[in-house]
């Protein structure tokens, strides 16, 4: 299945392109992801996962046209 | 669904805020809880030698006092920039930096602890002034140096309008460091739970990502820290970063007791978030008939000691720079400059109001110099949909500029002006402007923006609404409710509402940024249709009647394949899975492309309001009162007239402190105004009159046609104050707040300012 990422903020860092499609086998979680890409310390502690508007964590089981937002929160006014 | 007519209904909340049975995270206590104290720098910029705990740690009653060593996880805090230590180790920035950390089984005890902490510090010369701050050999508030954030956006060019102009208004503007003055001051308990996590009750704006900087703080899983943060005794952007709860967070992790602080007025002015002041320098060039040809802005925003929002806060501020003007060619500078004046941070209007009394005033003084009217010659310049802006995209939906800017022309106060104006007592002089504004709504592009809510259909045939988005004042719940409500067919008081909590409603981003009613009003909507599937697919695998039904919400029930059925039948067919629960999720539109070099920019939905304001100022005294006011806003859909007219009420006091009273004094670091005998705040007798004026031109991309106005609100009404003062006396105010001592000098030029 394909499944692309996006990468935001402080994220972008640890992948050569802030948006990238992987191709991954079927049961795959959002952990993974995370794992693969070496997110950890504080940046791990202050990340949100997004998948269409709504808050996912690392056991959620991508599916096959998924779009996985990696970004940490802000806010304002 | 934009077509539901929404009935005005009291506050959800009423009730309880009236007869004070509400309880506030602050009013909360749990068993054997200990009591936090904040040991504060004693120098706004110094050097730490050694922190010597142990006198405290000898008093009876003391059971712990932390260092910057036990920080368990990342010692530092800020929501784009960690860069504020939650327990200075090496270096204090401002008087209200934390050195240790008192839990003590009383109040008091923890008081006299905080005392026996034994600092040596080696102090360090203060920076104070944000242009001083960039030069060269300043005091570096961080290592890095003091610029937090420079930003330029260019179109056209600008020398060349300016060159072509036929006027140029040139001035230099100074705003307020305005305190939030939440009645609620920073406070919160901590308590650590059995099971090893933490469960955190204080008020805040963002409780998801309160948890996130937390686990941050406390080197956990997010998922180990409950977050609750609702509701709020008032926020205004003050509660938006973190204040106590990382302090608070660490004293009970590390004596496994709940730990509870509440600051005192005092503690909350010296150390709290404020508005950032703003040196603005612009110079707009008009032609002849009043057509905008240039506008060249450089803003510097002290930022105070560490970054929290105050980037993009200046990037805010460079976007409405030229308001939503016409302006061919622009230069917009900003620098956002660290110093030791204490920390700022969110507030209302995020920069907006900062730079529009500087471009709003240079608008009228051109009408003056040219003989135009103070409507006409913004009526020549305001930006329909469809145009581009002064920072070069082009706004795609609902932009009322001109629907609010006619709609003050023709209220009571404007077309009555010379009337209102009439005053018997010839040391008294009376005067009336108008200003507009737009404001930018959510958080911009580049960052995803998005909200969750859940409808579930309870047992008993009632609803309870789940969404993240606290209510601190603004009436927001009561509308969330109303919407759903009206969505559903019922009575708004069978829909309970549960929100600001990690456990129990879903994440729907921060209640900042004019967002809450509009997110809400699409994630509502998506739990809503959600619904009407769930209740499709229940009664198909029950009855047979087709996965694809159509469920539609009709008087107190849905029609459905199976007949209709009230939500108490549905209930009972669903017993077994009760409640049924609809989930709708929401992102937000943004630009298709950043505005280079400004992170965030542009908005894609503004608010928009034009208000005109009365005020009569003693020439003896300087002394200045705001009478009247007349307010113009554009809600898109109106929720709850009531609510609104209370946004409108609160926005106008708050806009009316900045114009007229407030302001941190901070002089070398040192806070002047600690109380409210010295910070000065509207109160009841100092409110004006109000003309509302509502206008509903419907956000085409809200499913409910509602737009934010808890921001704009307050925008116009400060350079509308300061040209009425203008309009009045004949002097322009070009420095805020417009004290006495001010307008009294303004009067008389031949006296210095000290």
């Amino acid at each position: 299945m394909k499944v692309k990422i996006k990468l935001f903020q402080d994220y972008k860092q640890y992948h050569d392109t802030s948006e990238y499609e992987m191709e991954l086998p079927a049961g795959t979680m959002a952990g993974e992801i995370v794992r693969q890409l070496g997110i950890k310390g504080p940046e791990l502690a202050y990340l949100i996962l997004i998948l269409k508007g709504k808050r996912v964590y690392d056991e959620y089981v991508l599916q096959d046209g998924d779009e996985l937002v990696f970004l940490a929160p802000i806010g304002g006014g | 669904m934009d077509d539901i007519r929404f009935e005005q209904i009291a506050r959800v909340d009423a009730l309880g805020k009236a007869c004070g049975t509400t309880e506030y995270m602050s009013d909360l206590s749990f068993p054997g809880m200990l009591y936090a104290w904040f040991v504060r720098s004693k120098y706004p910029h110094a050097l730490i030698k050694s922190v010597d705990i142990s006198k405290a740690m000898a008093l009876d009653g003391v059971v712990t006092v932390l260092t910057a060593a036990d920080v368990t996880g990342f010692n530092g805090f800020g929501i784009v920039n960690p860069d504020m230590p939650v327990i200075c180790g090496d270096k204090v920035r401002y008087l209200g930096d934390t050195v240790a950390l008192v839990a003590a089984t009383t109040e008091r005890i923890a008081e006299q602890a905080a005392a026996l902490v034994d600092v040596d510090y080696e102090v360090l010369p203060v920076v104070d002034d944000p242009i001083e701050a960039l030069k060269p050999d300043a005091p570096k508030v961080h290592d890095k140096g003091n610029v937090c954030l420079h930003t330029l956006i260019t179109k056209g060019d600008v020398e060349q309008g300016l060159r072509e102009a036929d006027v140029v208004i040139e001035h230099e503007y100074r705003t307020p460091r305005q305190a939030h003055t939440a009645l609620e001051t920073e406070s919160g308990i901590a308590v650590p739970e059995a099971d090893g996590s933490l469960s955190m009750y204080a008020g805040s704006q963002y409780a998801f990502r309160d948890q996130l900087q937390l686990a941050r703080i406390l080197g956990m899983n997010p998922r180990m820290i409950h977050v609750y943060s609702n509701p709020v005794g008032g926020g205004f952007g003050s509660k938006d970063e973190l204040t106590i709860q990382g302090g608070i967070a660490l004293l009970a992790m590390k004596t496994g007791k709940p730990v509870k602080v509440f600051l005192s007025r005092e503690e909350s002015l010296v150390s709290g978030w404020k508005r950032h002041p703003f040196i603005v320098r612009i110079r707009t060039g008009f032609k002849n008939d009043g057509t905008i040809l240039a506008n060249d802005v450089t803003c510097y925003e002290d930022k105070g000691a560490y970054s929290s929002l105050g980037g993009p806060i200046l990037n805010l501020a460079l976007e409405h720079a030229s308001s939503l003007y016409r302006v061919p060619n622009t230069r917009h500078e900003g620098w956002a400059v660290f110093t030791n004046n204490g920390v700022c941070g969110a507030f209302r209007g995020f920069g907006v109001p900062q730079v529009l009394f500087a471009m709003e005033s240079n608008m009228d003084e051109a009408a003056e110099k040219l003989g135009l009217d103070p409507v006409t010659i913004r009526r020549k310049n305001v930006l329909r949909q469809g145009e581009v802006s002064p920072i070069g995209h082009t706004l795609r939906t609902g932009v009322s500029m001109d629907l609010v800017l006619d709609a003050i022309e023709k209220s009571n106060l404007w077309q009555h002006r010379e009337e209102y104006k009439k005053t018997d007592k010839p040391w008294l002089r009376r005067g009336v402007a108008l200003a507009l504004a737009p404001q930018g709504a959510g958080l911009g592009v580049g960052i995803p923006d998005y909200g969750g809510s859940y409808i579930d259909l309870d047992r008993d045939g009632n609803f309870t609404l789940r969404i993240g988005l606290v209510e601190y004042g603004q009436g927001t719940h009561t509308g969330f409710t109303q919407m759903a409500a009206g969505l559903l067919h019922v009575d708004p008081s069978r829909v309970r509402i549960v929100a600001g909590q990690t456990e129990g409603s879903v994440d729907a981003g921060p209640a900042t940024a004019s967002r809450s009613m509009y997110t809400a009003s699409n994630a509502i909507a998506a739990a809503f249709h959600d619904l009407g599937v769930k209740v499709a697919g229940v009664l198909d695998a029950k009855y047979h009647t087709g996965a694809d039904a159509v469920c539609e919400a009709k008087e107190g029930g849905m029609t459905t394949p199976a007949g209709f059925r009230t939500y108490e039948e549905l209930a009972q067919e669903f017993s077994q899975e009760s409640p049924l629960r609809g989930e709708g999720y929401f992102v937000w539109p943004t630009a298709d492309r950043e505005i280079p070099g400004a992170a965030g920019l542009p908005h894609w939905i503004y608010s928009f309001a034009a208000q005109a304001a009365l005020v009569e100022v003693n020439i003896l005294t300087g002394e200045t009162h705001l009478l009247k006011v007349a307010t113009a806003l554009d809600t898109g859909h109106t929720v709850n007239p009531q609510q609104v007219e209370g946004q409108i009420d609160g926005g106008v006091a708050q806009g009316e402190g900045f114009a007229l009273f407030e302001d941190t004094l901070i002089a070398k670091g040192q806070v002047r105004t600690k109380d409210f005998s010295t910070y000065i705040i509207p109160t009841v007798q100092d409110v004006p009159e109000h003309e509302y004026i509502i206008l509903e031109n419907p956000e085409g991309t809200s499913a409910l046609g509602v737009r934010g106005i808890g921001e704009v609100v307050m925008v116009p009404i400060i350079p509308a104050v300061a040209l009425a003062i203008h309009d009045a006396t004949g002097v322009w105010v070009r420095h805020l707040p417009a004290t006495p001592e001010r307008v009294y000098r303004l009067l008389h030029p031949e006296l210095q300012e000290t």
